[in-house]
């Protein structure tokens, strides 16, 4: 793995001070010298740390993308990194299975932001003993707060999408109440820090068993939330966002405003980020797009693959196949993604990096030419 | 020694005092009845010891909110014939002095006298000025004591001196005569008792119509001057150069002259009036001298007048050649004009004008003369107190003005917590000045936003600059619809010039019970959106700042905690530890932050574990470093 010897004064310089930070909050509470207070991250004093640890986790600071897919997938990311144009996982990441899904009919009674995948296979992997601790994002939309959920109630209490980025990696520094296998609901960024810390053993990173990542193309800064109450939608039950709209739900009631009212509070980060769809993670979750009682769902990883197995046959999942004609149109948004922050980020590219990101001369030939 | 010796009624016994205490006695001997102020380094002790011995002597002593008004009432006892002292120190005479042009144009009745304490060099003020030239502005007379006794002397010659031209009188003292001892003999004290009257036909107005009737009490005084013992020389009576001294210069003068064995070749003059200038004394030394060098403290008051005199009567008097800091030849190492006097000054200049062979110990140093005796010093940089809850204000709004972003700026004020703009207090001060100034200069910053202006703004008050000069800005900017966050540090004393009480305190100067005013009644009262928080729950309180200055309009939150040096005296908290196995000291996560960073001086390093530790010796037990220790290695006694 390429790291550089780096610490808090490169990446106060090189994230903070360039509006890069993710809130993922990897580098959150292990020191006294960044802290988070809701969605926001800083950089208190200087520490002068030289060698840092901040540094080496932060998924803005650089990313060796080929080694990690190698670590969590083994020999199927030997294959993936091949990247073969005609194959599914050039564009999506390493992909074991491609399902339109929801949570089934074993899977509780409650009301996921689509199927309620995510919320269903994490309530049942703790109920299950496999994990006894799950680091979540709870609240309603305008009062998200961190949850290391340990009981399948207050799993269920976190459903919904939260718009905010939230730093709920700053959980795994606190002392975790004995708990020794953790689950992780994150945005992209936040399974990237955690594959990071997980290399460098910060926190209890090492405990994570199971990684659910999001589909995220972008995720909204600090002043939403002002924004949020300033408008009256304080108090809002669920956000919703579509090609063109995001809907506010209050109750029955639901408000819709045009996309480009919220456009402005995207972060800056997100605009630099590669990974809309997970790829590190064990499985990806995302929207349908299409069957709003649907999740898409993304087989990553050995670990994720024997989950769903399982949830399956306990029904606490219900698949489909993911619809032929739907195809494109998923591979299209993550490609021009990835194409468009390839492109912002090669004014810096040297030997194989491109930014922040280092990946083989196949992936970025790949991409660029395309 | 203090204030047992100060109350002694034993007329020729000579005591130790220190020039603060002297003046205190000169106050008593004079048979003070009203005495007021507000306090201030190095003239705290005036009214402080004054406080302490007034049940004896039963007259009235207040620790005012401000200057001005610690002067006001001052003035009311001397229009109802009583002798009233003010004290203050330099910087408390501006805000008094509205008033004082103004009361001293209709004049007053019993003797009112003013101490006022200049700080040269700035020991414990943030600024260094002469107060002579705010006196002469005014046109008030100035006594200016050159030793501990003649502190004494003076203050008690101003009273008589008052009551005789009917208006105040200003005593200049500096720090190093209000703060060093001397030996004073004392002299009997005068019955207190009279009664207080205000002669219904009696007026004090102030019209500029009185503006000749001053210049006439001044020529009465000049009168007094020129006959008045506080002018002496010493030395020969022929002599082609001559000092002019006055305040600690008379001192400085005598020991250099004494080293250099001068004392037969140059004349001393001192003139303790310096303003108005007894112009017959200072001429009659002027003529015949050949040279004449200026000593005195801050800036060329003296020297000035004495020139402006010479140019009068030039034709009268020979050719002179003047020294001093106007023509830069009295000069310390900050350059004329500016720090403190001392006898090095006095000797080099001598020994130049004289060729004596002189060594001065003041010398600049070279580079690496400077380098080699730095390396020797223990670093002494200013620090605020073990436990000192401004530390931990400092640190919450440090934090949550860095999560806030945008580059908030936080305008200070003064008190112990001025070093909120030095290292000790993580440089957070964007702006410090007077007592009231961080909340009008937030309303100013906060009125800019057409301007492009969008950086939060918090001001930092401390709880007795919010009763003395605080309030009328916060008014002003909730009706100019001020939009910031201001911060009152509240540790229940006036702590920075020594624990006085103020109104908030529920104790008055003389330790009687008092009327608390609450800073959060107040500010409720005038509509303001108050909170109190405490600066030791660090989260919460990041929490509760990052809340407020997010509201729209001018918000008060009150960080309450006790000063350290109080509550210990109190009651000794719990102890705090550290288990060493835990500390990352200089590992990633940490880098020493207890020590580096904090700052608090319990926390120690332990050199050779190289781990933290506490000083238990100095630990108040305040505990704020157990929540921000990122390795949980500092705890209470008994949970290690
Ligand atoms: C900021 C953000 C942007 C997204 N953008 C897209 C997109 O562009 N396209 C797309 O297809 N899908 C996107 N998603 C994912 C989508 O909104 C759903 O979260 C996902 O499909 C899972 O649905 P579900 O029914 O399984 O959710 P649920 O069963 O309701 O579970 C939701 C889970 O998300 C977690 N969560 C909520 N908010 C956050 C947050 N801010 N950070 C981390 N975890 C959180 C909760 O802890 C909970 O476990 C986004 C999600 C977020 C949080
Ligand atoms: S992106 Fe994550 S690791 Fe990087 S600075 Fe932000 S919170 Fe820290
Ligand atoms: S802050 Fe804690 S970990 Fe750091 S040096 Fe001090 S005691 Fe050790």
């Amino acid at each position: 793995m390429k790291v550089s010897p780096k610490g808090a004064p490169q990446l106060k310089e090189e994230v903070f001070e360039p509006g890069l930070c993710t809130a993922c909050g990897g580098c959150v509470g292990y020191c006294p010298y960044i802290k988070a207070a809701a969605d926001r991250v800083a950089m208190i004093y200087p520490c002068n740390c030289e060698e840092g640890q901040c540094y080496q986790v932060c998924p803005r600071t650089l990313t060796d993308l080929p080694f990690f897919r190698a670590q969590v997938f083994g020999e199927r990311a030997l294959e993936f990194n091949k990247f073969n144009q005609d194959s599914l996982e050039a564009v999506l990441g390493v992909c074991r299975a491609l399902y339109f899904a929801r949570a089934g009919a074993a899977a509780g009674s409650f009301q996921g932001q689509y199927g309620g995948v995510t919320t269903s296979l994490m309530r049942y992997v703790l109920a299950t003993g496999k994990i006894d601790g799950a680091l979540l994002v709870g609240g309603k939309p305008a009062q998200p707060r961190p949850v290391l959920a340990t009981t399948i109630q207050q799993v269920e209490a976190c459903t919904g999408s939260k718009y905010a980025a939230f730093p709920t990696l700053s959980m795994l520094y606190q002392p975790t109440q004995n708990l020794s296998s953790l689950g992780l609901v994150g945005r992209p960024c936040q399974v990237t820090a955690l594959r990071k810390m997980q290399q460098v053993k910060a926190g209890a990173a090492g405990q994570v068993k199971l990684a659910i990542g999001l589909f995220c193309f972008w995720s909204l800064g600090p002043e939403f939330i002002p924004w949020l109450i300033e408008m009256g939608l304080g108090l809002i039950d669920k956000m919703d966002v579509t090609v063109d709209e995001v809907l506010f739900q209050k109750g029955e009631e639901v408000i819709r405003q045009n996309l480009a009212e919220i456009r402005s509070f995207i972060k800056p980060s997100c605009q630099l980020c590669y990974d809309p769809v997970a790829e590190l993670a064990d499985l990806a979750v995302g929207s349908t797009e299409y069957e709003a009682d649907w999740n898409t769902l993304i087989v990553r990883s050995q670990a994720g693959e024997n989950l769903v197995k399982e949830a399956l046959q306990q029904d606490i999942l219900e698949v489909k196949p993911y619809p032929k004609e739907r195809l494109p149109l998923l591979k299209q948004a993550v490609l021009t993604k990835k194409q468009r922050v390839l492109q912002a980020l090669k004014a810096e590219k040297e030997n194989n990096r491109v930014g922040y990101l280092n990946l083989s001369p196949a992936e970025i030939n790949f991409y660029l030419k395309l | 020694m203090g204030w047992q010796d100060i109350v002694r009624e034993e007329p020729g016994k000579q005591v130790l005092l220190n020039g603060n205490e002297a003046m205190a006695r000169g106050a008593l001997e004079a048979g003070v009845h009203f005495v007021s102020a507000y306090p201030g380094s190095p003239s705290s002790e005036v009214t402080g010891v004054l406080a302490q011995v007034s049940k004896n002597f039963n007259f009235y002593v207040e620790w005012s909110v401000n200057e001005i008004v610690a002067l006001e009432g001052a003035a009311g006892a001397s229009f109802a014939g009583l002798r009233a002292l003010c004290t203050m120190k330099a910087d408390g005479l501006n805000v008094a002095y509205d008033f004082l042009t103004s009361m001293n144009l209709g004049g007053c009745r019993g003797g009112l006298v003013l101490v006022v304490a200049d700080d040269p060099f700035g020991h414990s003020s943030l600024k260094e000025y002469d107060s002579r030239f705010l006196a002469a502005a005014a046109w008030v007379p100035v006594l200016e004591p050159s030793t501990v006794q003649e502190a004494r002397d003076m203050v008690k010659w101003a009273f008589a001196l008052s009551e005789q031209i009917k208006g105040p009188v200003i005593v200049r003292s500096v720090t190093r005569i209000s703060h060093s001892r001397g030996i004073v003999t004392l002299k009997a004290m005068k019955q207190m008792a009279q009664e207080a009257d205000f002669k219904p036909t009696q007026q004090f107005h102030t019209f500029a119509r009185f503006h000749q009737e001053v210049r006439e009490r001044l020529k009465q005084v000049e009168e007094l001057f020129a006959v008045s013992p506080f002018n002496f020389s010493f030395g020969p009576e022929k002599a082609d150069l001559t000092v002019f001294t006055c305040g600690t210069g008379w001192l400085y003068t005598k020991e250099a002259l004494f080293s250099l064995q001068l004392e037969d070749q140059i004349k001393i003059v001192r003139p303790g009036t310096p303003f108005p200038l007894p112009k017959q004394f200072i001429l009659g030394h002027l003529s015949g001298t050949k040279k004449v060098v200026f000593i005195e403290e801050t800036r060329p008051f003296l020297e000035e007048k004495v020139l402006a005199l010479y140019a009068l009567h030039s034709e009268n008097l020979s050719q002179i050649k003047f020294y001093g800091k106007a023509t830069g030849h009295v000069a310390g190492l900050r350059g004329p004009e500016c720090g403190e006097m001392n006898t090095d000054i006095v000797r080099e200049v001598l020994a130049r004008l004289t060729g004596r062979p002189y060594h001065a110990s003041a010398a600049p140093l070279t580079k690496e003369e400077k380098k080699s005796l730095q390396a020797l010093l223990p670093p002494r940089d200013y620090v605020l107190c073990p436990g000192c809850p401004h530390r931990a204000s400092f640190w919450v709004v440090k934090s949550a003005l860095a999560l806030e972003g945008n580059n908030g700026m936080v305008i200070g004020d003064i008190g112990c917590y001025s070093m909120g703009a030095m290292e000790t207090g993580f440089n957070l001060f964007n702006t410090l000045h007077c007592m009231g100034a961080s909340a009008g200069i937030a309303n100013g910053l906060s009125k800019l936003q057409s301007y492009g202006f969008k950086q939060p703004v918090v001001a930092m008050v401390g709880d007795s600059t919010f009763y003395h000069a605080v309030i009328p800005a916060l008014i002003n900017g909730r009706w100019n619809k001020a939009n910031y966050l201001c911060i009152v540090l509240d540790n229940g004393v006036t702590a920075m010039t020594g624990h006085q009480p103020h109104p908030g305190s529920g104790k008055n100067a003389v330790g009687e019970e008092a009327e608390v005013i609450s800073i959060e009644e107040v500010a409720k009262s005038l509509g303001f959106m108050v909170k109190v928080s405490d600066p030791f729950r660090y989260t919460e309180a990041i929490h509760d700042v990052l809340k407020l200055i997010r509201m729209p309009g001018l918000k008060i939150l009150i960080l309450r905690q006790p000063c350290a040096l109080v509550a210990n005296r109190e009651q000794k908290r719990r102890k705090v530890v550290v288990r060493q196995e835990l500390c990352r000291g200089d590992a990633c996560g940490c880098m020493r932050f207890c020590t580096r960073v904090w700052g608090c001086p319990a926390n120690v390093w332990d050199k050779k574990h190289e781990v933290a530790a506490i000083d238990p010796a100095i630990c108040v037990g305040c505990g704020v470093c157990i929540e921000l220790c990122p390795a949980g290695a500092i705890v209470w006694e008994g949970n290690d």
